[in-house]
């Protein structure tokens, strides 16, 4: 905005003459259709005793209140805004100078002719601390506040950018966003915190946003009436009384992506169903994952404590034909062969053996399986492990939700793995090794 | 990322490739069979090993676990099934990307102390999860540690399976 263009006018002034003095390519609002030269002399009338009134709080008032209401303006050069208002208001010939705002007003809303908004409008204004309150009150009675001083500005920044290329769209329809009044600080903040990160996702929240228009074009409408000739701006879907810029937005986004995983994880970490907040959630997730890599150690260790004569020459017992056909046979073979084949080439035991050891073993493993357990308390957290998994699995059944189409496996996963490791604790033959224990002891006897 | 495969399917391919593992690990290295911690690392390498190429790098984490023992672990037969390592402008840009973020949390002092301990927790848990501190955003973290846990719980009920299959035999043979 040309600020040279503020000189005080001369004394027969005119509106029109004003409104091309003061931007020359707003001349073109005196073009608009208005009709209000009755109500505009009274307007100017009240004015004139309003501004009078106020005229030393109109700098405070630019500060305060523009500040909390021109959220979006803040970083496109809203102080430009800021600055005419407050210079248009501070020149001496006090009275003149606002001639131009029934025209900003009048262009903006045909339907302004009631003085008593004006009037109310202005001296509302005057209030300006309490405005920052008042802000997130019913956005309806801010409209005409907001409409007074601010609009006029407002609607001259509009009009720069509309003549300026439309590619500007991209970033200017975020800060022009709107009366999402009492934000500021919020915004700031998330700006602050959310300006790397947003960057990538500022390109997918303008897509998304870009989806949800119309709606939220009704919903800015009802707050700030002048909205409809700036709609080219509002993208995005804001919720009330939240920030409306794209970083927030951004940022809200991330915060769902993030708050949905953890749902998931609280699933499958046992014992986090009751545990609410993030720190919470978090401390269990590292508990378990802490746990989880020290069952692997102590059970490395264990597997190579086994028998100190133990051959790890797996070739000769295991060929690896077996493991090179994979496919068909090897799932067949499947765990058990390779466990029971395992211990066996430990121990050098041959295939027959390996039967005496499947139907003794069944006997056996309730037994050993008890005597484990009572063994590896600490570490092992056997019981426990198979408790979640039972209790785990309900929630889990529920949950339909898709997570990048790996959930849906995932879940099935979780929940094969509870109907396969609810029965070991009881006895072998719920497990795949078990059964096939079983058809070995079936074949022997 | 390629969706987790069945347990039962998991556990199968962890095994086979667990033994595998196993077998090039002693092509390799000599093992003193009476060292019980060597055999232990032994195993404990061989089985991460084979979990992370389950995942046939289709995760951070499983990438960054063979990257890690790569190094260790001459792997003299090329595991074909494993796919290239990310192009290095990937880590670049992460690399810059955490500059920039790490400046905006030092700006961001009004956050409060909740946020902090957030903090200070996501950076614990990228350390444990391997490959986590690459990832700069949380929500790619929760959801590596989610498909590291699956795997992990896998890993630990083969393993245990076949500790608990050797003390049956070993009780066996002492009954």
């Amino acid at each position: 905005m040309d600020r040279a263009s503020f000189l005080p006018p001369p004394p027969d002034f005119h509106y029109a003459d004003s409104a091309a003095l003061l931007d020359p390519a707003a001349a073109k609002w005196h073009h608009h259709p208005y009709h209000y030269h009755d109500a505009e002399q009274q307007q100017q009338q009240r004015l004139q005793y309003n501004f009078h009134q106020q005229q030393q709080e109109v700098g405070s008032l630019g500060d305060d209140y523009m500040g909390c209401v021109l959220n979006g303006f803040h970083g496109d050069g809203g102080d430009g805004g800021l600055g005419e208002v407050v210079e248009m208001s501070r020149s001496p010939s006090s009275s003149i100078q606002l001639k131009p705002d029934p025209g900003f007003f009048a262009n903006g809303w045909p339907d302004f002719a009631p003085v008593g908004n004006h009037v109310y409008g202005i001296s509302r204004t005057s209030s300006c601390p309490p405005t920052a309150a008042e802000s997130s009150s019913p956005p309806a009675m801010e409209t005409p506040a907001a409409a007074s001083v601010v609009d006029g500005s407002k609607k001259r920044k509009l009009d720069k950018p509309q003549q300026r290329s439309p590619k500007e769209n991209g970033e200017s329809k975020t800060k022009k966003v709107k009366a999402g009044c009492g934000d500021g600080g919020d915004k700031k903040s998330s700006v602050s915190s959310s300006s790397s990160s947003s960057k990538n996702k500022n390109k997918s929240v303008k897509k998304e946003n870009s989806g949800g228009d119309s709606s939220s074009k009704e919903n800015n409408s009802s707050k700030v009436t002048h909205e409809v000739q700036k709609t080219d701006y509002i993208h995005v879907r804001a919720r009330r009384g939240q920030a409306t810029d794209s970083h927030s937005l951004a940022e809200r986004v991330r915060r769902e992506k993030i708050s949905e995983r953890m749902k998931y994880l609280q699933d499958l970490v046992p014992g986090c169903n009751k545990i609410t907040g993030k720190a919470g959630m978090l401390d269990e997730i590292i508990n378990y994952v802490q746990s989880l890599q020290r069952q692997v150690e102590f059970l490395s260790m264990k597997l190579a404590a086994v028998n100190p004569g133990m051959d790890f020459n797996i070739d000769s017992l295991f060929p690896k034909e077996a493991v090179a056909s994979g496919g068909n046979n090897f799932p067949a073979m499947g765990m058990s062969s390779s466990s029971s084949d395992m211990a066996a080439a430990y121990l050098h035991l041959n295939s027959l053996q390996q039967q005496l050891l499947g139907c003794s073993g069944l006997d056996m493993g309730m037994t050993a399986d008890l005597g484990l357990r009572r063994t590896i308390s600490a570490p092992i957290t056997n019981p426990e492990t198979e408790t979640f998994i039972d209790s785990s699995c309900f929630p889990l059944q529920q949950q339909a939700s898709i997570w990048d189409a790996d959930l849906p496996s995932l879940y099935q996963v979780a929940f094969d793995q509870a109907r396969a490791a609810s029965f070991p604790s009881q006895q072998f033959a719920g497990t795949e090794r078990g059964k096939k224990m079983e058809t070995l002891k079936r074949s022997s006897s | 990322m390629r969706p987790p495969p069945n347990s039962s399917t998991f556990k199968r391919e962890f095994v086979k490739k667990w033994l595998l593992a196993l077998q090039l690990c002693n092509h390799n290295n000599n093992i003193n069979k009476n060292d019980v911690v060597k055999r232990k690392d032994t195993i404990k390498l061989s089985a991460e090993i084979a979990m992370a190429s389950v995942r046939n790098g289709a995760t951070c984490w499983s990438r960054a676990l063979m990257a890690k023992h790569s190094s260790s672990f001459h792997v003299t037969t090329k595991p074909h099934h494993m796919p290239p390592p990310p192009p290095p402008r990937h880590y670049k840009k992460r690399v810059r990307c955490k500059k920039i973020i790490k400046r905006s949390r030092r700006c961001c002092h009004n956050r409060s102390a909740a946020a902090a301990v957030v903090r200070r927790k996501t950076a614990v848990l990228r350390k444990l999860v391997p490959g986590g501190e690459l990832m700069d955003d949380e929500a790619s973290l929760i959801r590596e540690t989610l498909d590291y846990v699956m795997s992990l719980r896998a890993q630990v009920d083969v393993m245990r399976r076949l500790a608990r299959a050797s003390d049956c035999v070993a009780m066996c043979n002492i009954v």
